[in-house]
């Protein structure tokens, strides 16, 4: 049977394991977790028979791509995939994955509230300046398009908007 | 406030339609927005890329966000600092130089932790993303978020 390992040393929300183990059980594969590990070794053992792997910060390393004998996907839960080591990956004829969009909206609203916290003075009670007749530009250059757009358009709508928070839902 | 955005990938005619400014150029960007954000991913092309040169182009009431990794030249970036007192830089990405950054107290702040996606929501949506999309793979053959092609 296909064996899937979720691997995190910084576990997913119980929700939304409750959600990866429906998803994958109810395709018939195998799930297995390994969560809250401390030792990078525990990870070279748990992926010797898995098909894929699921990971979030975890380090995908060339030692762990060789342990896993069975492995055919990595897929990084979240944007940036720096973690996982393509070379090695693509040698052993691996697909890497990450899963662009999924975190946009909550990068976008981090920056907006960076973008008013300097604004503002860092909040200590100094007079600080307005957003409204400035400039903004998000820097995107490679980015996923989707993952721009979606950025984009959260960001965008709450500048523009920034006097009517109330309406944000 | 005016919203900028350049992207090599995506024509400008594609970025203006969601409302949003486009450039031609890098350059022209630095050059326009007192406010840039970044959400560069690391490549071997974009590791240190924001620099000195760029981010001296920068409007007077410069503020950078980041929350892209290992994309801005931390030792260029302490440069910008003394070069220019009204400079500020806010980033939930720890930089190396963070303790001597911090003696431009009132304009550099960096969270402790990385920020940027710890959310109930994304961490909800990109593990059930994660599960969705090896089951394409496996059943369809579907590499549609292949990143080592």
């Amino acid at each position: 049977m296909t064996k899937i390992l979720v691997a995190t040393e910084k576990p997913f929300a119980k929700v939304a394991i409750e959600g990866i183990k429906k998803i994958i059980t109810e395709a018939g594969y195998e799930i297995a977790l390994l969560e809250n590990y401390t030792d990078p070794k525990e990870l070279l053992q748990s992926v010797v028979d898995v098909d894929a792997l699921i990971i979030r910060s975890d380090k995908a390393t060339k030692e762990v791509i060789e342990a896993g004998k069975n492995l055919k996907l990595i897929v990084r839960a979240g944007a940036g995939y720096d973690n996982i080591d393509l070379a090695a990956a693509t040698a052993k004829g691996i697909v890497a994955m990450n899963t662009p969009g999924q975190n946009s909206n909550a990068v976008a609203e981090l920056t907006f509230g960076m973008l008013v916290f300097m604004a503002r003075g860092n909040f200590k009670g100094g007079s600080g300046t307005e957003l409204k007749g400035k400039r903004l530009v998000f820097m995107p250059m490679e980015m996923w398009v989707r993952t721009l757009l979606v950025l984009l358009r959260a960001s965008t709508w709450m500048c523009m908007h920034s006097i009517h928070l109330y309406r944000v839902k | 406030m005016d919203v900028y955005a350049f992207d090599p990938f995506v024509p400008r005619e594609v970025i203006e339609k969601d409302g949003i400014k486009g450039v031609d150029s890098v350059e022209e960007l630095y050059s326009t927005c007192h406010y840039i954000s970044l959400n560069i991913p690391a490549t071997e092309k974009t590791k240190n890329s924001i620099n000195l040169e760029l981010l001296s182009k920068m409007p007077t009431g410069a503020t950078v966000i980041n929350t892209a990794r290992k994309v801005i030249n931390e030792v260029e970036l302490k440069q910008v600092f003394v070069a220019r007192p009204d400079f500020k830089y806010i980033s939930d990405i720890m930089p190396d130089c963070h303790q001597d950054l911090l003696q431009f107290e009132n304009r550099y702040y960096c969270t402790p932790k990385k920020q940027g996606a710890e959310t109930a929501e994304a961490n909800i949506n990109a593990g059930l993303a994660a599960a969705n999309q090896i089951v394409k793979f496996f059943k369809n053959g579907d590499k549609t978020f292949q990143v080592n092609k």
